[in-house]
């Protein structure tokens, strides 16, 4: 019978065992919280400022979250020239859907039938 | 009994269809009763065929109105009349995602539809959807699979416009249905020119009678592009977002397994249609499985770049859908492609059966996962009243559940181990690799973009302080919808745990049933 194993195994050398995955996370998970237990820092106050993320010294908690418009800003400025181009692309407009249609049957029919190669 | 199996799951939802607006009227708990009974049996039915078509092997046939409906050749002819049902390993497969996920829907869909927002219709119409889905995957007839595909669409395009009070939804389901009219009329000529050269709407009978000729190639194509359009393929990709975003959230889980019944159009059609490649004749095997592959790399690149810059829930989770369309394309593309080689097919046996297997395995994983994202979606929209991202935050302190299931279905969606979606990726990423490693670099690249675009997701909506200010709506997550979100995180989780299982029950036999000579 097929196993996932033998063809992962077969191409890269990979073995995939999901759930001895899950035990070696378990595993760690355990160490990591018998290691946190003797060694991490617990002299922190609770309930106090101390416990909660520094925000440039703003102290208004309800409206630091950045905004998700806001998220990935330096990505989006990089490569602002292709996201500029493909909104473009997506301005909903049914006449563009159909005319990407009929783009695409007629440049596949060309290729499939060996118009163009 | 078991014999008229078949047909009895088409005709069961069929027939509950246009008998449950009488019982609505009546009594609406007997309706969802109803609904409930027979969504259930027709999973029932479908999982008892495993044993037959796929461990067994077996291809099962059923000629709807014949006097002995098993015999599908009468004697005194060479070629099979009347509408051939045919039930192989990949029919079956792809019958049980759509199974699954109706199920799902429908408890969903119980209490997040409210009795006075019309549930008898979006009842039937749902019922509707699932009878298109089951009927194009069990037809053996084209002119039968363009009738289902137009049940679907005309109930899919009533579903997208459910929310007629509101601006959006109507326009929404009036592009749908555009684009779908325009999709089926394309197909509807490739399955003419198919009748006017073969006399037969029968997939088997054309397949054993198939020229190639350059009608072939046009019924081709014509049945394959309209296809790929339908199941959300760049270029043609541009109304998912429109339509999903604007359906009802359980529906646009259910769009997006329906949009994989064209998917397995497209597959199917390139296969038990046109052919094994490897006879192709003048068919120009590796330039469609090439055409394909490109689709597929699109479809990724674009859809989830596209996703990285949305702040609506919905259209994001759309393109993702177009974006997760493309794996699917690139690993049954570069089973196509590989298959033409003139090398005997051991490249195929070598890596491009693998990369299929992936491709085929990944449809079933992201009906799962995207199922449940979109069931989560429907939770943050109705909380906060709104679907753009900007406007929510910290969810987590409310809906605990509705969190933990989110990010069960972002992490899979993100091919993170030992979730489903690592399971198809990782048999896609090998194999794809040694067909061309640039094409799985990208498709690697692609799932860490993913990764980036829910985590902005986790932290808009979930993450941050509680604001009651911005609840718009505190009723707490039903049952049902408790129900519907447990039973994806348990397959999403479990077939990660479990691909070979799976890999072993019902994919492999999709791929042998889809692929005649191996």
């Amino acid at each position: 019978m097929f196993t996932v194993e033998k063809i992962f195994t077969q191409n890269t050398g990979i073995i995939w065992y999901p759930l001895l995955l899950v035990a070696i996370f378990l595993l760690l998970i355990c160490i990591l919280w018998i290691w946190g237990r003797y060694y991490f820092r617990n002299d922190y106050n609770k309930n106090t400022a101390q416990v909660k993320p520094f925000n440039s010294g703003n102290l208004d908690e309800i409206n630091y979250p950045i905004r998700s418009g806001n998220l990935y800003w330096g990505f989006k400025k990089a490569l602002e020239s292709y996201f500029t181009f493909i909104e473009s692309l997506h301005k909903g407009d049914l006449n563009d859907y159909m005319v990407w249609l009929f783009l695409s049957i007629g440049v596949v029919l060309l290729l499939v039938s060996g118009g163009l190669l | 009994m078991t014999d008229h199996i078949p047909v009895l799951i088409i005709a069961l939802p069929l027939l509950t269809a246009f008998i449950l607006p009488i019982v609505g009227m009546i009594n609406t708990r007997l309706r969802n009763i109803l609904v409930f009974l027979v969504i259930a049996a027709v999973n029932l039915m479908l999982i008892s065929l495993v044993q037959r078509v796929s461990i067994g092997g077996e291809v099962l046939h059923y000629v709807v109105g014949a006097a002995d409906p098993l015999q599908v050749i009468r004697e005194g002819l060479d070629f099979p009349i009347r509408i051939v049902l045919k039930i192989d390993g990949f029919s079956l497969f792809m019958a049980l995602i759509s199974g699954v996920i109706t199920f799902v829907v429908f408890l969903f869909s119980l209490s997040y539809i409210k009795e006075g927002e019309r549930k008898n219709y979006y009842q039937l119409l749902m019922l509707l959807i699932f009878v298109g889905m089951l009927g194009m995957e069990f037809t053996n007839d084209l002119f039968n699979f363009f009738v289902f595909l137009e049940i679907l669409s005309i109930a899919s395009a009533a579903l997208v416009a459910y929310r007629t009070d509101r601006k959006h939804p109507p326009y929404a389901g009036y592009k749908y249905m555009l684009v779908s009219a325009i999709a089926t009329s394309f197909l509807l000529m490739g399955i003419a020119l198919c009748y006017a050269q073969y006399g037969s709407f029968n997939i088997d009978y054309i397949h054993g009678m198939m020229k190639y000729t350059l009608l072939d190639k046009m019924a081709l194509v014509f049945m394959l592009v309209p296809l790929a359009m339908k199941a959300g393929a760049i270029p043609m990709h541009m109304w998912v977002p429109d339509t999903y975003s604007e359906a009802p959230a359980p529906i646009s889980a259910l769009l997006k397994t329906a949009s994989m019944a064209s998917l397995y159009g497209l597959f199917r059609l390139s296969f038990s249609l046109f052919g094994n490649p490897l006879e192709g004749g003048g068919m120009n095997y590796h330039t469609l499985g090439w055409i394909i592959i490109v689709m597929g790399v699109l479809s990724m690149f674009v859809g989830v770049t596209m996703a990285l810059v949305q702040n609506d829930v919905k259209r994001l989770m759309a393109y993702h859908a177009v974006s997760q369309t493309g794996y699917m394309l690139l690993g049954v593309g570069v089973g196509i492609a590989v298959h033409a080689q003139a090398d005997g097919g051991s490249a195929f046996k070598l890596f491009g059966r693998v990369a299929m297997m992936g491709g085929i395995f990944h449809m079933m994983n992201h009906a799962f996962y995207k199922g449940l994202l979109f069931l989560t979606s429907g939770v943050m929209a109705r909380r906060f009243g709104t679907r753009d991202l900007n406007r929510m935050v910290g969810l987590a302190h409310r809906d605990t559940f509705t969190t933990v299931a989110f990010v069960i279905g972002a992490l899979a969606i993100a091919g993170i181990p030992p979730l489903n979606g690592f399971s198809s990726k990782i048999l896609l990423y090998e194999s794809v690799y040694q067909f061309s490693p640039l094409l799985s670099i990208i498709a690697i690249f692609v799932s860490v973009l993913t990764l980036a675009s829910f985590m902005k997701v986790f932290y808009s909506a979930f993450m941050g302080p509680e604001r009651k200010d911005m609840i718009i709506d505190a009723t707490p997550v039903s049952k049902g919808m408790i129900l519907g979100m447990s039973i994806l995180c348990v397959l999403v989780v479990g077939f990660g745990l479990f691909p070979d299982l799976v890999v072993g029950t019902i994919v492999e036999p999709a791929i042998e049933s889809l692929v005649t000579i191996l």
